[in-house]
């Protein structure tokens, strides 16, 4: 039955709603078969000496988002609804979520625990203060992939980039590359800053008018509320979530640069509405 | 109040309009860049050096609006830069699938090839939303299959695609490596026309300092309305609604979009042809800012009420405008799809007006797509309408962009006494781009 889906999954779109259709009818005669084969394996795997089986589900993250006619969205859909059924199967599973779901509904209720990978600590909490070894983590990741003496004009301009991707490993490598684009020979700190000012560029598209309200809140109080829109500025990494003794948050340092949202947090005025 | 409008100004300049369509037909090559304006790009060095540099897979975005441009882009890179460039034309590839295109068309590349894309845009068109939404989401789910053609690979791609990207697919769009932006030359900019559906086009044919006294008046009146009555309520709002236009003819944008939401706010629930206007108003003002989601976002709305209370004039008008978002975010199939429909309808009700602005638009996208004889055809109807229902706004438009063509296409016998014209109008009536004009007209005249 497995195989048979999976083959045919693919093909066009009608088919695939057909496909589900069957799914949904069939579900707990395709739960069963599937733990038959799990237990199986389980059986087989103890006789070769380990302890047990753990899957683990990649790309559920990806999960289209969309407000279902019922009001739902289609990520709740799945990991709330249908939650008994994603534990269903005989062996330990591991889940990727959408982020946006862990602040929308108590996924805790469903599910044995909930962990979330953070941005990279870069700075305290509250004083501001660079933290080092998160700095230095990151630093680690940058020699690693440049020759650091070849390329850079001094190291402060490494931590400069740094600084600014906020903690997430994906920015620092973009702003790496941003700085390489600007020259032949070596990054000195103007390049630097133009590389910064481009991934500033990126992230001021994705900033929507009707988000600059959330993002001053977050600044403020540097915790995540939970709406709707806050799944949103997460997703997009408008908004970084680091964890240490607590959980908080802060607006990614590019964001912070975008010219609507400077001056959305200088404006004094708290509720600015339609 | 006294009216002494533009009209007069229009009538005393006489345009030969007839004469333009029959113009010497024009060589399209004429107009095609020999310049290359993307040369003097900052983003060029950037993507020459990042491609140089590229191995195994990785993503690049190429941003740019003008199809023209994107191809000619392409072929100067293919001649410049060290490597073998494999393109691909999404566009002449359906039906199959985007990435089972690009992976076919990457079989056997050489191992230091770069792989070129264009035609994205044709898969992610509003047009079709049913294949936009296939299409992001397969990029989002198969970016791996991409990923395995272990080649470098540039999405040459104008501006709508990329928002529906980084938000629809955010795990493909955290691939890229580079966005790397290419502007449309500057004298390309002036574009196209909004339009409000209202018949009263009296604003249109004012000074910019009858547009100021009139500010100033209704503001006064504005406090003598200030009751709660209906009648006051309703009059606040219409005072409001015009206080908006003045300001928007201007360029204020800040100041005209409050008083549109004002307006809107204190509008009767009733009023549905008063709110559908406000909304299509604060819809032009975000086009004007470049916000093209949120221009959208009430042009959708105000459509949907014209629609449903039959204001045909409205519904052309509206569809015009959202013509103009479709097509500042290069997607020129749907602009022209709008265009096309608004034409219609305003054919079909005699809208002489809502007409100028429809043809003006579309002879926009005809000169893009390098149909240079439908460009200067739509222009020259255009202007004619302009001419017959005296409109100054239109003229200036009209003139302005059809002098440019002409003059660009070597045409100056024709095309500098419209730029002349549209000098005269657009400094007497405040038009915010007028400067510009003026330095085109120098530059053509000075030859």
């Amino acid at each position: 039955m497995l195989a048979a889906f999976s083959g045919q999954i693919r093909s066009g779109s009608t088919r695939k709603i057909e496909i589900r259709r069957e799914l949904e009818k069939e579900l707990t005669v395709f739960i069963s078969r599937l733990n038959e084969l799990i237990d199986d394996v389980q059986i087989q795997l103890k006789k070769k000496g380990w302890q047990g089986l753990v899957a683990i589900v990649d790309g559920l993250e990806k999960m289209h988002y969309r407000i279902q006619p019922d009001g739902q969205s289609t990520h709740s859909e799945l990991f709330v609804q249908h939650a008994e059924q994603l534990k269903s199967p005989h062996c330990h599973i591991l889940y990727t979520v959408p982020i946006s779901l862990l602040f929308n509904v108590n996924l805790g209720d469903s599910f044995a625990e909930t962990d979330v990978i953070p941005m990279v600590k870069i700075q305290e909490h509250g004083t501001k203060k660079s933290y080092r070894p998160g700095v230095d983590a990151l630093y680690e990741i940058v020699v690693k992939r440049v020759e650091m003496e070849a390329i850079f004009d001094q190291h402060g301009d490494v931590k400069r980039l740094i600084q600014a991707s906020g903690g997430s490993v994906r920015d620092l490598m973009r702003l790496l590359r941003f700085a390489c684009d600007e020259t032949d020979t070596k990054i000195n700190r103007a390049h630097v800053e133009h590389a910064i000012q481009r991934l500033v560029r990126e992230y001021d598209r994705l900033v929507r008018d009707e988000d600059l309200e959330g993002l001053k809140q977050i600044a403020a109080t540097q915790q995540i509320p939970g709406d709707e829109t806050s799944g949103r500025l997460l997703h997009h990494r408008l908004v970084l979530e680091y964890v240490n003794d607590d959980r908080w948050a802060d607006l990614h340092p590019a964001v912070r640069e975008c010219p609507r949202v400077k001056k959305a947090l200088k404006s004094p005025k708290d509720t600015h509405s339609k | 109040m006294k009216k002494k409008t533009l009209k007069k100004k229009i009538a005393d300049i006489s345009v030969p309009a007839k004469e333009y369509s029959k113009a010497k037909q024009p060589q399209p090559k004429a107009i095609s860049s020999t310049e290359f304006p993307f040369l003097a790009a900052p983003d060029l060095p950037r993507l020459m050096r990042a491609l140089r540099r590229a191995q195994g897979f990785s993503l690049y975005f190429v941003r740019c609006n003008l199809p023209q441009m994107r191809q000619e882009l392409s072929n100067w890179i293919k001649q410049n830069l060290a490597k073998p460039v494999i393109e691909i034309n999404l566009h002449n590839t359906p039906p199959a699938d985007p990435i089972l295109a690009i992976k076919a068309a990457a079989e056997g590349a050489p191992e230091k090839a770069v792989l070129f894309v264009m035609g994205l845009e044709y898969w992610l068109t509003e047009l079709n939303a049913e294949r936009q939404r296939e299409t992001i989401r397969a990029l989002n789910w198969r970016r791996n299959e991409l990923a395995r053609i272990n080649r470098p690979l540039v999405f040459i791609v104008p501006e709508f695609t990329i928002p529906l990207l980084a938000e629809g697919a955010p795990d493909f769009w955290d691939w890229h490596s580079g966005l790397y932006e290419f502007a449309i030359p500057k004298q390309e900019k002036f574009t196209m026309m909004v339009q409000d559906g209202i018949q009263d086009t009296s604003i249109n044919n004012l000074t910019e300092e009858q547009k100021r006294e009139r500010i100033l008046l209704l503001n006064q009146i504005l406090d003598e309305y200030a009751g709660p009555t209906e009648l006051e309520k309703r009059k606040s709002a219409e005072i409001r609604y015009q206080l908006g236009q003045l300001y928007s003819s201007l360029g204020h944008y800040d100041k005209a979009l409050k008083a549109f939401q004002e307006a809107l706010k204190i509008q009767e629930k009733k009023n549905k042809k008063g709110i559908a206007a406000c909304l299509n108003e604060i819809g032009e003002i975000y086009l004007a800012r470049a916000n093209y989601d949120m221009a959208l976002k009430y042009l959708k709305e105000s459509l949907q009420i014209r629609r449903e209370i039959g204001d045909r004039a409205g519904e052309g008008a509206t569809l015009n405008n959202m013509a103009t978002a479709a097509y500042a975010r290069g997607d020129y199939d749907t602009a022209l799809r709008y265009l096309e429909e608004s034409l219609a309808i305003q054919r079909e009700i005699g809208d002489r007006a809502g007409m100028i602005p429809t043809l003006h638009n579309m002879a926009h996208i005809f000169w893009q797509n390098q149909q240079i004889e439908e460009a200067v055809k739509s222009f020259s109807e255009a202007l004619q309408l302009a001419l017959e229902t005296q409109n100054a706004l239109g003229m200036y438009n009209v003139s302005r962009d059809l002098g440019l063509l002409l003059c660009q296409l070597g045409d100056t016998e024709h095309g500098l006494p419209l730029l002349r014209q549209a000098v005269q109008i657009g400094r007497a009536m405040g038009a915010p781009d007028v400067e510009e004009v003026e330095a085109l007209l120098r530059r053509f005249a000075g030859k």
